[in-house]
């Protein structure tokens, strides 16, 4: 059970947020910051692909989806790879919080931590007055917060 | 349904809606379409993305530009899926891929694939001297038994009943 790494991304594909977590094992390698912005646009461009691909039969089977009712109803929700997930957050403004995660971890488990820290997002960098939109965050609260709900995950 | 590495839209074999119980179906009819070509496309990048993450890209000698553990699918993508559909993928060595799209709650059918490829590809189109093994642009697999047989493949899994 563990988050290997967060990206958030605003709703124009700009990449806001990276945190790469200490993770013992993990398959993630270390990357310059202009790897994470080509990973995080590509991933935002596919994100757009997978709705445009849904089959028409399809269209409506997000009614019957389990999960608690969230926003991205046509867009990817998750890439499961080898080694890891890759799992999308969409908010209702277009924001995207992308978590890599351990394969062992549950769609559920993965939605409320995103909405976690969505909600650490609107509180801690949207009500901070010094934050420009659109621009990367830096801010050390945000940080803190990040890290300490991540981090009491990956036990 | 198949697609050849190089074209986007080399091969492909139909839309069969597994799980939705509907016999029958097209073939080959949207070789052309643009949903293929984003099929192609989404497949290629996240492949790319998947490797890429744990590519260790820390040494910088001559020889890591070749790299043996993209080509034998070091971190294979297995599937990806939105809330309203699922698509589980398989790629060969060689990168020829195998793509079906199902309903969100089917299972994996990563091993139905690589069965698909095993029983029905290798016999009907490798192995088969009549049929070409290598496809030009716009060329597709419209051999019978190929045909014939990756619908008899798919009817036996529960899925589809």
């Amino acid at each position: 059970m563990a988050v290997y790494s967060l990206y958030i991304i605003s709703k124009s594909g700009s990449l806001l947020y990276q945190k790469d977590f200490n993770v013992v094992n993990s398959p993630i390698s270390k990357h310059n910051t202009n790897d994470y912005l080509v990973i995080a646009s590509t991933l935002h461009g596919v994100h757009a692909i997978a709705s445009k691909l849904t089959p028409k039969e399809a269209m409506g089977n997000y009614e019957r989806s389990r999960l608690p009712s969230n926003s991205n109803r046509y867009g990817l929700q998750c890439i499961r790879t080898d080694r890891f997930n890759i799992c999308v957050y969409q908010s209702t403004t277009g924001l995207k919080i992308i978590l890599i995660t351990s394969k062992d971890l549950s769609d559920l488990s993965v939605l409320q931590l995103q909405s976690k820290l969505y909600e650490y997002y609107t509180d801690f960098v949207l009500k901070n007055p010094f934050y420009r939109l659109e621009m990367p965050i830096r801010l050390k609260l945000f940080d803190d917060k990040v890290q300490s709900v991540v981090t009491s995950h990956n036990v | 349904m198949s697609t050849g590495s190089g074209q986007p839209n080399n091969q492909q074999n139909g839309m069969l809606p597994a799980g939705s119980g509907t016999v029958g179906g097209t073939i080959n009819c949207r070789n052309d379409d643009n949903v293929s070509k984003l099929l192609f496309g989404i497949l290629f990048s996240i492949r790319k993305i998947s490797n890429y993450l744990v590519d260790d890209n820390n040494d910088n000698n001559a020889y890591s530009t070749f790299k043996s553990n993209t080509v034998n699918g070091y971190n294979k993508v297995t599937n990806f899926y939105t809330l309203n559909y699922k698509c589980h993928v398989f790629e060969t060595i060689t990168g020829l891929k195998f793509v079906v799209v199902t309903d969100m709650r089917c299972r994996d059918l990563n091993v139905e694939l690589t069965n698909l490829f095993n029983t029905v590809y290798l016999p009907e189109v490798v192995q088969n001297q009549a049929s070409p093994v290598d496809f030009k642009a716009g060329e597709c697999i419209d051999n019978e038994p190929f045909i014939d047989g990756v619908d008899a493949f798919w009817r036996q899994l529960v899925e589809f009943n």
